[in-house]
């Protein structure tokens, strides 16, 4: 049961279909979410879980529709961020902010997010932001 | 493995933002006590320095350790050198020294800087294709972690030319069948099979032996990614107790030699560990390994492991550990490795429910599930089974 | 289209591998070649200073530590039936007694709440009675509903504070003067306590965050930060999130120690209300933690129903 997603931001034009795509040493991680299906998703914060081995964000997005479907999105382990000086509170609920990522294999609202922004493109998780970090996704380059 | 490639907007990576600079924090030297957290919340620290500040500030820390003679240890109050603190077990330096180097066993300082640059820079790049986090965003790059440089060209330091010494013919047999198993491999097994024990959360990376470096034929940046790869070092009388940053494995080793080991039906996950001091060092001698299948221990060990740890404190922010492994059921010699461990502040570490808050494991296996019935055989892409 | 996965590690292939090894066993635990030696080794002490002997573990501990401190290091255990209820309760079949028998039974325990009850507001008794009823429906989500139902011991999920500390297992504690480490042999589960510069939680946890100080002879823990998701025992007996809990323990003897903790948490309680019971040391030579990991006893229960242990049309294999 695939979920159809109203894209917002811009679309990846990213030109998936590789013959190799880097799969992941430290556990199996890829097999959970689908190289073939990039998200673009903006949304609402609802709740935050702060967590080893993965931090898990969970956000309300609008479809197209007006649906309001509930995406979980997972991270990498919070422990650096707590070293840093992040905290449970450094994310507040109702906080808007976009992701680039990969939905799971599954088809469920869930994915992985590559990358986690606030609407001005700064870093949820790094704080700064970037040059050339304007929240859109880059296109594939071909090699 | 993660290939990373060059990525037009280099720019994008390169000058990424660094919310840590770990490497200033090892150029720090920490009282003979443990550093609790401050009180007051930081702000997410806003260094706009590049990837290149960081991995100079490494190398700083890296030559200053070079110069440092003649380090006396401070002790802990009962008279044991101190050990304790949080020690990085993170590396860029392979396992086994590549085949190119022969018998290379140094770098000069110049090059093993150039060969940690090489790798920090490749580990800080992002590839948007690869179906992950952005492991820089969560401060996992090695280099943000404070890994260093090595003079070393492999961790393994016996047998001489840096690699593991050859299988068992019982060995290459058990590889042989594993390797046939896998491509028969029904899909529909589940947990067990496709679950490594990382992924069911049964272990953590790296408790026991510590530090593994590479792997042969992976890159070292991919080697460098231990997820969370830190070692807290607890020490009390009678006692040092490592708690590992990933998954919390516990190891709590009686440093007294008044004792012999557990009973030999009594197997466990990380083995019975027994240590005792020879100078300034504690030596850690560990047994009774269980037999995880279908799961091995690391590289291929059975129950018959045994590990010798060795742990020298050299330097204000560094730890000498030093490890022989001994299998005869795997490997026809035993072989050891010689390296060091950068420290890590604050000297504390937090909580790893991995068990509990596994839903990575469910979609793990429900996406390889998947998978096989679109036709994917096995993990390594062969055809679909008959 | 072809899924190439490339670049997998040695973690990967191991993976993989259904492992058809025979064990031999090991007959004797190897001595390692290693002498038996009588005396604690020591590290010479630095020239000109009084260094004490380092202590040998177990029953021989001096009563305090160089600060000055009751010595609480060892190994402790306490013996009560709170882990099944914490509330005064009787003996009882337990879950599926057709197939457990006396083994699964509950027995009798004089509750080790103070004044009998715990102060439950209305609703959160029908909660905790709701637990009660599920507390053997384990229904594993890869979201938080997988804590909706199911006593968490039950899956191998830490018991939280202060429900370790009365888990039918030793515990071992290691003091240091800024830091004491507590490690429970379920589950190798572990909690530091902050003796210095104390924080606030900065993440929720299963065994909180703990600061800790000394009153006297007292060590008094304050725990906060809890994810809210701990039961307090078998009987689904619980707490939230906004849960607090202070932890006295008083050594009185050098075996033995008084533990109280008086818990609040306004979205649970009436009122704050407190537990208390003694925990013995483990004075056997050779007493150790041994490993309880349970993760894999509880796989196939958890994940079968998902078909991802032993999916529904298994094959021959």
């Amino acid at each position: 049961m695939r979920m159809t997603v109203k894209i917002f931001g811009v679309i990846a034009a990213l030109g998936l279909l590789l013959a190799a795509v880097p799969a992941v040493a430290h556990h199996s991680f890829a097999a959970a979410f689908d190289e073939n299906h990039p998200i673009n998703l903006q949304g609402t914060v609802t709740k935050v879980e702060l967590v080893n081995p993965h931090a898990w964000i969970w956000i309300d997005v609008k479809g197209a529709d007006g649906n309001v479907t509930n995406w979980g999105i997972e991270g990498g382990p919070p422990t650096n961020l707590l070293r840093n000086g992040i905290t449970k509170t450094s994310l507040p609920i109702g906080t808007e902010i976009k992701l680039f990522g990969y939905q799971a294999k599954s088809g469920e609202p869930k994915g992985v997010g590559v990358f986690v922004e606030y609407l001005d493109g700064r870093k949820v998780f790094m704080g700064g932001s970037a040059p050339g970090a304007d929240g859109n996704p880059t296109p594939a380059k071909k090699e | 493995m993660r290939n990373r490639m060059l990525w037009i907007t280099s720019a994008l990576t390169a000058a990424m933002v660094v919310a840590v600079s770990m490497a200033v924090l090892l150029a720090q030297a920490p009282s003979g006590r443990t550093q609790a957290p401050s009180g007051a919340k930081k702000a997410l620290p806003q260094t706009a320095t590049s990837t290149d500040a960081a991995i100079k500030a490494s190398e700083d820390a890296f030559k200053k350790s070079l110069e440092l003679k003649n380090y006396t240890v401070p002790k802990k109050p009962w008279g044991e050198p101190d050990l304790s603190g949080v020690w990085l077990t993170a590396t860029y330096t392979r396992l086994q020294r590549p085949q190119e180097l022969g018998d290379k066993e140094f770098y000069t300082e110049e090059e093993a800087i150039a060969e940690y640059k090489k790798a920090a820079e490749s580990d800080a790049e992002v590839d948007p294709r690869t179906v992950h986090y952005d492991w820089k965003e969560y401060a996992m790059d090695a280099w943000q972690g404070g890994a260093t440089p090595n003079l070393r060209t492999s961790l393994i330091v016996d047998p001489k030319n840096g690699r593991l010494p050859p299988l068992t013919p019982e060995a290459q047999q058990r590889r042989a069948a594993a390797a046939a198993a896998a491509k028969q491999l029904d899909p529909m097994l589940g947990i067990k099979t496709f679950g490594n024990l990382y992924t069911r959360c049964v272990l953590g990376l790296g408790a026991l032996p510590l530090v593994r470096g590479g792997m042969p034929g992976a890159d070292s940046a991919a080697a460098a990614a231990g997820v969370t790869a830190e070692a807290f070092f607890f020490q009390s009388p009678g006692y040092v107790t490592i708690v590992m940053q990933s998954n919390n494995d516990v190891r709590i080793i009686p440093t007294d030699n008044t004792r012999p080991h557990v009973p030999s039906q009594v197997r466990q996950w990380l083995g019975d560990s027994r240590g005792h001091w020879e100078g300034n060092t504690l030596v850690v001698e560990s047994t009774n390994f269980n037999d995880p299948k279908p799961a091995t221990h690391f590289l291929g060990a059975t129950d018959s492991l045994s590990i010798v740890e060795r742990f020298t404190r050299v330097g204000p922010n560094t730890m000498r550990y030093q490890y022989t492994v001994t299998d005869p059921k795997t490997w026809t010699r035993p072989w050891s490795v010689d390296t060091t461990m950068p420290r890590v502040d604050p000297s504390m570490i937090y909580e790893f429910a991995c068990h509990e808050q596994n839903y990575g494991l469910i979609n793990v296996v429900t996406g390889t599930q998947i998978r096989f019935r679109e036709g994917v055989r096995d993990l390594r892409g062969n055809g679909a089974p008959e | 289209m072809r899924i190439g996965w490339t670049g997998l590690s040695a973690f990967l292939a191991a993976m993989a591998i259904v492992w058809a090894a025979t064990i031999t066993s090991e007959g004797q635990a190897p001595a390692a070649g290693r002498g038996q030696a009588a005396a604690p080794q020591t590290a010479a002490p630095a020239a000109g200073r009084q260094a004490a002997a380092p202590r040998p573990a177990g029953a021989a501990q001096g009563a305090r530590t160089e600060d000055g401190r009751p010595n609480l290091n060892g190994i402790w255990q306490a013996i009560n039936t709170a882990n099944w209820d914490v509330e005064a309760h009787q003996a009882e079949a337990g879950p599926h007694n057709d197939i457990m028998g006396a083994w699964g039974a509950q027995p009798a325990g004089m509750g080790i709440v103070e004044g009998g009850a715990i102060p439950y507001k209305p609703e959160a008794l029908k909660k905790k009675q709701d637990n009660f009823k599920n507390r053997m429906l384990v229904k594993i989500t890869n979201d938080p509903h997988r804590f909706d139902t199911g006593d968490p011991e039950l899956e191998c999920f830490r018991p939280g504070v202060p429900r370790a500390n009365y888990m039918p297992f030793p515990f071992q504690i290691f003091q240091n003067r800024d830091q004491i480490l507590m490690v429970y042999e379920y589950k190798g589960a572990m909690r530091t306590i902050f003796m210095d510069k104390h924080q606030d939680a900065p993440v929720d946890s299963w065994m909180g965050w703990s600061n800790g100080r000394w009153e006297g002879d007292t060590l008094v823990v304050d725990v906060t930060g809890f994810n809210g998701h701990q039961w307090l025992d078998r009987a689904g007996n619980f707490f939230s999130d906004t849960a607090h809990v202070v932890e006295r323990w008083t050594p009185r003897g050098r075996d033995h120690m008084m533990y109280e903790a008086t818990i609040e948490d306004p979205a649970v309680y009436t009122r704050p209300w407190k537990i208390s019971f003694p925990i013995y040391r483990r004075l056997e030579p050779n007493a150790q933690l041994l490993e309880f990991n349970c993760v894999p006893f509880v796989e196939e229960m958890l994940y079968t129903p998902l078909g991802l242990y032993n999916p529904p049309n298994r094959s021959s294999r």
